[in-house]
């Protein structure tokens, strides 16, 4: 059986993230779930290859808002849609790219995608999710895996 | 040279990369990055992520080590992309250096120091 | 660049008062970076804003996280380059012709932490041309805190630290991957010995031929210092290396050893010892990788289908010479590439509009 990365192994991959690029405060990214906010913003990476998935970044609007103004060196209200779009794909792109480099290789990570709410892709599962909070805000990872392959 | 599609890390390299005293130029795939060369840019050295539309770095590298005439260029990987052997093919097809995202900015200038490319 | 010179000359000259430790020109971007946190934790818009009102407001408390932030003893691998690569252009082939008969190096790494100095020994060693695996090096690594040696016998580290410092191709040659960290391989790792040690204790060890001794002294006092300088002379060979922190010298402290410099690196020698056989390369010569600019010119790349041609023709940047002069670090060819297997096509990218 190969080896998926565990929920603790996300956390860790996000808090690495989070440190370096959003808050100098290792503290900032607490474990355990917050009520999903409204106006929910995913960021997605797809993987083709060795293992076929997707790793998921979501989080509430203002927490999506408050990634990109951090990113971006810019006050959360000055935040607009291009940047949270931004942000929040090369979030996923880093935290995707760490995550894939412990799957089985070799596998293409895509470029990132955007969108307001959930994602769900045809034919896959979360194998892997973890719940985190940050600022009192939301923010989830997960790891899917598309479901042709056997685990 | 800072070149990788988002701009939010064009922004946070470039900030960086001035902080240690370097002009920074941007583009945001490796076929742009091609074309500014080509039109006479000479950066000491450029930053390049892997996964972009267009052109992707891997090739961006592979570009720029076939011409004689950007042999000086310093080139150096900054990725999300992690295993050890996407790490050697970047090596392989002639970075000089490979910072892992996410980075600090003490690793950016660490690396810089390991290339020469700053005086300390 | 948010500091400018006054406000840097402003913090070094606090963290010099206050703990001996010099932060000379050129490390603005680490003034920058440890102390943003605390300027964003006290509410100023940046480092330039947190150091003007320092300069306004004597603040004991603030002044002190400054100091600390400024001063944890980060260690890192090949921790401020400058001694590794004195190691590997004089020390190692200089010990190499005066070992010849038993073949044999013992190192010292009397406050090895994490263990990234002793670890950086053994793969600067490991890399090196002129040790073949005829040569024994052996590294003893010895720390007061037995948690922290528990942590260096891991191996083990982060994403974070392995971007720390490290070339790259060393990083592919000595660490294996271990679930989100990276570990040194048993290569690297069997040529190292952890044991407990305290600086103030006897010292009861075999002969070294090099020890390093970086960042530690600074905790001492003037009394303590020179007391374990000449302890220290005393388990070194007549013709052996000292390596002290950047800012450190042995110079008021202990008479019995002389100094050798190399432009930024300084080594020190009992005194007394033998003349050096290697030549000194030249200062504000090679710290990068070779090249009067720092640059070197590349062969031209080949195709990925021929895995070892390619990995030699990107290592060998310049051909090591026996003597040492170079580049540094010394870079034989890459592990040969896992087979490729034929490219899936991506998902098409979509950046799908928020509605």
């Amino acid at each position: 059986m190969t080896y998926i990365p565990s929920a603790d192994d996300l956390e860790v991959i996000t808090r690495e993230v989070w440190t370096s690029f959003l808050d100098g405060d290792p503290d900032g990214l607490l474990p355990g779930a917050t009520a999903a906010g409204a106006e929910e913003v995913t960021g997605c990476v797809h993987l083709s290859g060795a293992y076929t998935g997707s790793i998921m970044l979501r989080c509430s609007g203002p927490a999506a808002r408050y990634a990109a103004a951090a990113l971006f060196s810019m006050q959360p209200a000055d935040v607009t849609q291009n940047e949270v779009v931004d942000a929040l794909g090369e979030l996923a792109n880093m935290v995707g790219g760490n995550v894939k480099s412990m799957l089985p290789g070799p596998s293409a990570l895509s470029l990132p995608s955007v969108v307001h709410g959930q994602l769900a892709v045809p034919g896959a599962q979360v194998v892997r999710e973890v719940a985190l909070s940050w600022r009192g805000e939301s923010l989830v990872v997960s790891l899917w895996q598309q479901a042709a392959q056997a685990a | 040279m800072v070149i990788d599609d988002s701009s939010a890390m064009r922004l946070i390299l470039g900030r960086i990369m001035r902080g240690l005293g370097f002009d920074v130029v941007e583009a945001p795939n490796g076929a742009e990055a091609i074309a500014r060369l080509q039109s006479g840019a000479m950066p000491e050295i450029a930053l390049v992520d892997w996964n972009m539309p267009v052109m992707d770095g891997l090739a961006f590298v592979n570009a720029v080590r076939k011409e004689e005439k950007w042999r000086q260029i310093t080139l150096m990987m900054v990725t999300t992309e992690s295993e050890q052997s996407q790490i050697v093919r970047a090596l392989a097809a002639g970075a000089h250096e490979y910072v892992i995202k996410p980075f600090t900015p003490d690793a950016i200038a660490d690396k810089l120091a390991l290339l020469g490319v700053l005086a300390y | 660049m948010t500091i400018n010179l006054s406000a840097f000359t402003f913090i070094s000259d606090l963290v010099r008062q206050d703990s001996a430790i010099i932060i000379g020109p050129g490390k603005e971007y680490l003034v920058e970076s440890r102390l943003l946190p605390i300027a964003r934790a006290e509410g100023h818009g940046d480092v330039g804003a947190l150091i003007a009102k320092l300069q306004l407001t004597p603040d004991q408390r603030l002044r002190q996280r400054v100091v600390e932030a400024m001063t944890t003893n980060e260690t890192s691998f090949f921790r401020d380059r400058d001694p590794f690569t004195l190691l590997n252009q004089v020390v190692l082939p200089e010990l190499c012709r005066k070992r010849s008969a038993t073949h044999r190096i013992n190192v010292w790494s009397a406050a090895c932490s994490s263990g990234q100095e002793p670890y950086s020994i053994a793969m600067s060693a490991l890399d090196h041309p002129l040790i073949t695996s005829d040569w024994q090096v052996q590294i003893l690594a010895t720390d007061i805190s037995e948690e922290i040696l528990h942590r260096a016998e891991q191996g083990r580290y982060s994403q974070l630290e392995v971007n720390r410092g490290l070339p790259a191709a060393m990083l592919v040659r000595h660490f294996e991957r271990a679930e989100t960290d990276w570990r040194v391989v048993p290569a690297v790792r069997n040529m190292v010995k952890f044991k407990r040690l305290n600086l103030g204790d006897p010292f009861d060890l075999p002969l070294m031929d090099v020890i390093f001794l970086r960042n530690v002294l600074i905790y001492f006092d003037a009394a303590t210092k020179a007391d374990v300088l000449q302890r220290m002379r005393r388990v070194l060979k007549p013709d052996g290396f000292l390596f002290l922190g950047g800012s450190e010298t042995t110079i008021g402290l202990d008479d019995g050893f002389e100094r050798v410099a190399v432009g930024n690196a300084t080594v020190y020698r009992p005194r007394g010892a033998d003349p050096l056989e290697t030549p000194l390369p030249e200062p504000g010569g090679a710290t990068g990788l070779g090249g009067a600019a720092g640059r070197v010119s590349f062969p031209a790349p080949q195709p990925l289908g021929a895995p070892a041609a390619a990995a030699t023709a990107a290592a060998g940047r310049t051909a090591p010479t026996a003597t040492g002069a170079g580049s540094w670090p010394w870079l034989p060819p890459l592990p040969a590439l896992p087979p490729l297997t034929p490219s899936t096509p991506r998902p098409a990218p979509s950046r799908q509009p928020l509605n």
